[in-house]
Formats: structure tokens, sequence, C-alpha cells
């Protein structure tokens, strides 16, 4: 197989495998659970070495799969002490467990080359090169096998359990009420994510896994309203920060898992400025929406009390208006002509009055303003259950 | 008040390391009635309901549902969280939460079909909330989002139903609403039990009601046990409480 088309495959691949369980790890409030379970790795590997007795062997994918779970087991077990809160446990076991890896590598396998840099950020472009062979013909990419058979797995044990997986995220309460046992589904659901990170670790390695798994999720998040949505989403992204991670990667001569995770940073970041309900840019509109309406409430009710009385006082001009509420120039003008636009009150040879329309808006709002129009008896509009 | 014990609860004790939360419960709920359990903070009133469902494990005591342990009655308790418990970011929507009160009759591995989404409509229009169904949770106001936990209740088809706290965080109509719709399910011979607060409503939502601290104060009709002693004895002698009856 053609080498780049090797590399763009397992880019995809991998990150696909990664977003999907990420998704439920976001919702789960785990994402750093996966910091802790990608460094376990190291430990699960040397121990297995030592108990099987190989260095090369594909039995040695249990030691970091099961060291994954006990990191889980062991970090809910001190959380469920309630001797430390928050994540404490966590910083507490995986170092333990990651440097329990370290003194037996440095004492027993003290020759065994690995490096720093595939631990840390993987070597998509050496694991393209790793072949699976059977027999003597090179048919591929090992790393594409195992990350496409992950990704299956992957896909079809979040469609098997789909409605298991989203109930006991959303209300173990109701889960065990109803039979379905969050412990069974989250032991399963953690086993499976263990076994994600172990295989995208020789692609991306311990740190970066954790990316794959997170921002395409976290991205999707911020994005979409229904869980099927969110992992359609995060699968996306994932492809497409795997394709332009590559391409820039390529352009730049850069590490390929490097530059896939940052693009993948990089959506998250548009997705928190620019998206459409809960972007920083629709927060702040919204929020601008709401003074400029609050305001223009306020103009009606000053304009109300002051109307009362001698009806062409001076406190019911634009300037008496910036006077007394101290408004700046600008933000008066643009209240004045919203209030103007949207009917609440008139404004004739300089002079501004609330109409029946302001004066049952101010009502609605602050019913204990006594808005009630002197010479009329106009009916009172209910307000619409917190719009 | 005829009828078989919906629950039977018999020297129920709950404990969080070593302070009991719950200390020898006895509660009968008679089948067909609204109880209501009122009690100050950390008396154990969501604990007392956690414990029914099995979700919190008893260092002692007997529960029986319809005279059987609830691992054997799962279906037959229908269970309305408190809503501070819920993650309303979650991206669900209003028909989607309400077709998790279907996952029990589904069981493993079985998604809702056809049947299940015409159910959840069902009770979805009887809280009038039809014009919300495909609204995200976290859109909808603080009654709305009640209703919604209200509907799924209803879609699970149960005869026992726990709630905490339903009225927490609503408006007075939708107040009046969950309260019709609580006596509609007596009259269809449902068995509610009520975690509430507000002390003033008591005798005009209740038929039955327990005071709880820790222990049973009182339990019974809301006539016969709800008065200005009882209330002493329950939330400690130092506030008065004057009750508009």
């Amino acid at each position: 197989m053609n080498l780049i088309l090797s590399i763009i495959l397992i880019a995809v691949v991998t990150a696909v495998a990664c977003a999907i369980p990420g998704t439920f790890l976001v919702l789960r409030r785990m994402s750093m659970v996966t910091e802790g379970v990608s460094h376990s790795i190291l430990p699960g590997l040397v121990l297995a070495m030592m108990i099987f007795g190989t260095q090369r062997a594909p039995i040695l994918v249990l030691g970091p799969a099961l060291m994954g779970l006990a990191l889980v087991v062991l970090v809910e077990a001190i959380h469920r002490t309630d001797l430390l809160a928050g994540d404490a446990p966590l910083g507490v076991i995986f170092p333990a467990l990651f440097s329990i890896g370290v003194i037996i590598i440095s004492r027993r396998y003290a020759g065994i080359p690995l490096s720093e840099n595939s631990v840390l950020i993987g070597d998509i472009n050496l694991a393209a090169l790793t072949q699976l062979r059977v027999g003597d013909t090179a048919i591929g990419p090992r790393t594409l096998y195992v990350m496409s058979a992950i990704l299956v797995a992957n896909v079809l044990f979040t469609v098997a359990l789909f409605k298991e997986l989203k109930v006991t995220t959303f209300d173990p309460g109701l889960a065990s009420s109803v039979g379905i046992r969050p412990a069974i589904v989250h032991y399963a659901f953690m086993a499976l994510v263990s076994i994600t990170i172990v295989g995208a670790f020789e692609a991306v390695g311990a740190i970066l896994v954790v990316g794959l798994l997170i921002a395409p999720a976290a991205t999707a998040y911020l994005l979409c309203r229904t869980l099927r949505g969110m992992l359609i989403t995060s699968a996306v992204f994932a492809t497409v920060s795997a394709l332009l991670g590559f391409a820039l990667a390529y352009v730049l001569d850069s590490a390929t898992s490097a530059t896939m995770a940052m693009m993948m940073g990089l959506f998250f970041l548009l997705a928190l400025v620019f998206a459409p309900r809960t972007g920083l840019v629709a927060r702040l509109h919204t929020r601008r929406r709401r003074r400029i309406d609050f305001a223009t409430t306020l103009l009606v009710l000053h304009l109300i009390h002051h109307a009362e009385g001698e009806r062409n006082a001076p406190a019911c001009t634009a300037e008496g208006v910036m006077q007394h509420i101290n408004w700046a120039p600008e933000f008066a003008g643009e209240v004045i002509q919203r209030a103007v636009a949207e009917g609440v009150i008139t404004e004739h040879h300089n002079v501004l009055m609330p109409t029946l329309r302001g004066r049952s808006r101010c009502r609605s709002v602050m019913p204990w303003e006594g808005c009630e129009d002197p010479s009329i008896d106009q009916p009172a509009v209910t307000s619409e259950e917190n719009q | 008040m005829s009828g078989d014990a919906a629950i039977r609860i018999r020297d129920l004790t709950v404990a969080y390391h070593e302070a009991p939360v719950l200390w020898d419960i006895d509660l009968d709920v008679p089948s067909g009635t609204i109880m209501g359990i009122v009690g100050p903070n950390g008396s154990g009133k969501s604990t007392l309901i956690k414990s029914i469902m099995g979700i919190v494990e008893p260092a002692g005591g007997e529960i029986l549902v319809f005279g059987k342990p609830f691992s054997a009655q799962r279906k037959r308790v229908g269970y309305v969280p408190q809503r501070t418990s819920v993650d309303w970011d979650f991206p669900t929507t209003v028909l989607d939460v309400v077709l998790m009160g279907t996952y029990g009759s589904l069981g493993w591995f079985r998604r809702p079909g056809r049947d299940q989404i015409n159910a959840a409509l069902h009770a979805i229009e009887r809280v009038g909330m039809s014009d919300y169904v495909d609204r995200q949770i976290s859109e909808l106001s603080g009654g709305q989002q009640q209703r919604t936990f209200l509907a799924r209740a209803l879609v699970q088809q149960a005869e026992i139903y726990l709630m905490d706290e339903p009225f927490q965080g609503v408006d007075a109509r939708t107040e009046r609403a969950i309260v019709e719709i609580l006596r509609e399910m007596r009259r269809l011979g449902r068995t509610l039990v009520i975690v509430h607060h507000d002390l003033q409503t008591v005798s005009h939502y209740f038929d039955l009601v327990t005071l709880l601290n820790i222990r049973v104060i009182a339990t019974g009709p809301v006539g016969d046990v709800f008065h200005d002693e009882n209330l002493r004895k329950t939330y400690g002698g130092g506030q008065e409480f004057s009750l508009r009856r």
C-alpha cells in the first residue's frame, strides 16, 4: 500500500475511533481520566512483558488494557472514600502507576529503545511503515488493521448500547431504577476506552491521544442539541482535522499527529467563539440585546412617570432622558430608536410619549410599578412563562 | 384509604459512614393515595426515596413494594428526580428524555420504536408540552423542565411514583398544572410519594403526610398528624409555625 495513503487512512481511522468514545467521556465529565489511562499503558506493557516473558506478541495488549481499567477502578475507589475531592485521586494514582513502569524499565529492560518522542506524541509515519505480515507477504500497516478493528468495535458498541449509554450518562438514577445497571455499562465502556487508547498510542502517543478523544467531542458539544448529532459531528470534525492535519504536516514537514491534534484544537477554538447558541459572539449578542430590551422598558417607565403631570416636561425629550437615566448619548439614541421602532413610544417634535403598547409591556415586566393608562382601562396582558 | 400497602417499610436504617441518615423507619403507603414527605434539610427525605429504589444500600431493615423487594418490582415504580440533580446542558430533547421512560419496559439492547414514540408524545401532550417536543432541555423554563420529567414518569406506566421535589423552581401556574396531573394519576389508582418542602400547601395537595427527621416523627392522614406540635418536633422547637388551614 502506498505510504501516503497508509498514513492518511491511519490518521482518519484513529481520529474517528477516538472521537466516538470521546463523546461519552466529555458528557460523563471524565476527560482527564483518559490522561491517566494513557499513562498506565507503560506499566501495563512492562508488567505484561515480565509475565509473558516476551517483548513482542499481540497478547501484550492485554497488559495496558487491564492496567487502564485498574486505574479507573482505583481512582473511583479512592473517590468513594470522600477523603480526596475532585480529580485529586487521579493525580495521585496515575503518576504512581507510571513511575512503577519507569522503575521496572530502568531495572530490567534498560536496553529497550524507548524514545520519549514516540511515547509522548507517537509517530504515525513509523506506524505506517510497520507492516502486518501473513506468511511472507506484507498486507498493509499493522496499526491500520488494529485501529480499524477498534473503530468497528466502538461503532458496534455505541450502536448496540446507545440507549444504555445515554441513560446511564444522563440519569444513572433512572437507569438503575429500571434495571439498566450503570456500573456494567460504565466498566464495559471504560474497557473499550482503554483498548482504544492502547491502539492509538502507537500512532499518536500518550498525550495527543487525549486530544483525539476529547477535542472533537468538545467541539461537537458546543454545537449539537442531540446525542446522535454530537456523535456524528465529532466524527466529522475528527475526519476533517485528520485530513487537514496531514496536509498541513506534509507542507510544513511537521509531525503528523501533532498537526492533527492542533487542527482539532483550532476547530474547538472556532466553535468556542462562533457557535450559534453557545459561542462567545452569540452570547455577547444576546447580552447586548437583553440590555437594550431592558433599557427600552426602563425608558417607557421613565416617560410614564414624567408624562403623568406636565405633558411637555423637559424630562420627556431625548436630552432629558439622557440626563435623568444617565445614559451616554449614543446608547440613548439607540434605545429611543428601538423603542420607536417597536411602537412602545412615539416621538413628536422632539417630545417622547409612551404608547398603550409601551404601558402594557411595562405592566407585564414590572407589574408593581403601576403603569396603568390613566384614561383607558386596558385588559391586563399576561406574560408568557419565562420568555 | 383502603387497599393494601403499596410500599411497606420496616425498621429501615441507612447510614453514611457512621452517622445514621435514616433511623428505624416504619412506614406504610396505602395504594391509591398521595403521600407527602416533609422535613428539614438533611432529614433524609431524598435518601428515603433512593432507598426505596435500591439506589442507596440500607444498613438494615426491609422495604417491600406490593409485598416484594423492589428488584422484583422495578417496572411498577416510576421516579422523578430532583431538578437540581439533572445535567440540563446534556444534548437531548424533550422527546428524548420522555422516551427514557420506556427504557425499563424495553430492557437491554432493544430500541424505542413507533409504539414508544407514540406513548411519549401522548404523555408530552398530557403535560401540555407538545409545542416543545424537539427543544433541547436547556432551552426550557424551570416549569417546562419539571413537566418534561413528569411526562417521562407518566410514560413509565408505573403504579407507584416517587417524586423528589416536583414543585421546586416552578411558577405558580405550572404548580397548579402539575397538581392536576397528580390528582388524575390518583384517580387512575396510582400511588404517589412526593418529597415536598412547602408546608403551606401540604394539606391541599396530599392525603397522607409523613413528617421526617431521620426518624419518622409522625405519619398518617394530613388531618390527623399535620399539626403544630408534630411540626415543632420535626423542625425543632425554636421556630414557631403558624399553619393557615
